[in-house]
């Protein structure tokens, strides 16, 4: 009868160490998701972060490359008025006179 | 080994076996989770990467449109400065002719073209305010009939005209006339003008 009963107990006391080792495992595997859903939450997080700030530095870019653009093109239109005065100014008396003639009904 | 120790030896076993299915269950769902931060993470970047460069080459492309159209109007801000500058040297000179000794060749030839536009027998002048003693009649009358043809009949008008030069060219009825003043050739022929003022300035 004892052999009996210490037979009982030894499989009862496997039986529990067998489910704490289950629990444990289980609460490992929890911890396991948790972290991993720590870890995804915040390499999302990051990369948002991450591209917002390019994205912000991008548009800073954006004023400067903007004036440098703009300029350029405010410079070209300078030459080409500069370069328009000058050559009106050597026709200026051509046309003068021409449009002088034409009011004076000397040309049609 | 005695039935007990078989049997313990299976719960073991099997437990063992149950454990690492479920830390194995487990490190496959977190390789899963961080497979799909990371595809989502690379679209966040990538959708904010393509945002931001649309907004970039919009905004880009505006303040060239802006500036190319802001460019453009000085441009033709110029030239209009540059026109205006030649028909206000054109007025000056316009009340210098008036003075001049050619401005009665220059009154007859207006006359003339004028006759013969209106093509009748009987014509009438009228001159701006003290301008009508500067031509005779006989001299204009001599000069149409000579290109007309014909017997032509021409009286100066007591009526004026406001202008600084020129004259208006009339039938004896009054039905008909050519308005040769020299601000009315101006604003009729102000097309032309502009257009051969730019064809001389800018070579348009």
């Amino acid at each position: 009868m004892s052999s009996s009963q210490d037979s009982v107990d030894q499989i009862h006391n496997a039986e529990e160490a067998a489910r704490k080792r289950v629990e444990e495992a289980e609460k490992r595997a929890r911890e396991i998701r948790e972290a991993a859903d720590k870890e995804s939450k915040e390499i999302v997080a990051s990369a948002n972060l991450s591209a917002k700030q390019s994205a912000s530095s991008k548009m800073t870019d954006l004023q400067k490359d903007s004036k440098k653009s703009t300029g350029q093109i405010e410079k070209d239109a300078e030459k080409q008025i500069a370069k328009l005065q000058k050559y009106a100014d050597g026709k200026r008396e051509t046309a003068i006179s021409d449009i002088v003639k034409l009011l004076m009904g000397e040309e049609q | 080994m005695t039935g007990v120790a078989t049997i313990i030896e299976i719960i073991e076993s099997r437990t063992t076996e149950r454990v690492e299915g479920i830390i194995k269950t487990a490190e496959e769902q977190k390789q899963l989770l961080l497979q799909q931060a990371k595809e989502k993470a690379t679209t966040i970047e990538d959708d904010i990467s393509k945002k931001t460069e649309l907004e970039y080459n919009a905004a880009l492309s505006r303040a060239q449109a802006g500036a190319k159209l802001k460019a453009k109007y000085q441009v033709l801000e110029s030239k209009e400065s540059m026109m205006k500058s030649i028909l206000d040297e054109v007025s000056e000179k316009i009340q210098k002719v008036v003075k001049s000794k050619k401005y009665v060749s220059i009154l007859t030839n207006l006359i003339v073209d004028a006759g013969m536009e209106l093509d009748v027998d009987k014509l009438e002048l009228v001159f701006p305010k003290g301008q009508a003693s500067i031509i005779e009649a006989a001299v204009t009358k001599k000069a149409l009939e000579s290109k007309m043809g014909r017997k032509i009949s021409v009286t100066i008008s007591k009526e004026t005209v406001r202008a600084s030069g020129g004259v208006i060219i009339r039938t004896a009825d009054g039905f008909r006339w050519i308005d040769n003043t020299f601000e009315s050739r101006l604003e009729r022929f102000h097309n032309n003008i502009r257009d051969r003022i730019s064809a001389i300035l800018f070579e348009e």
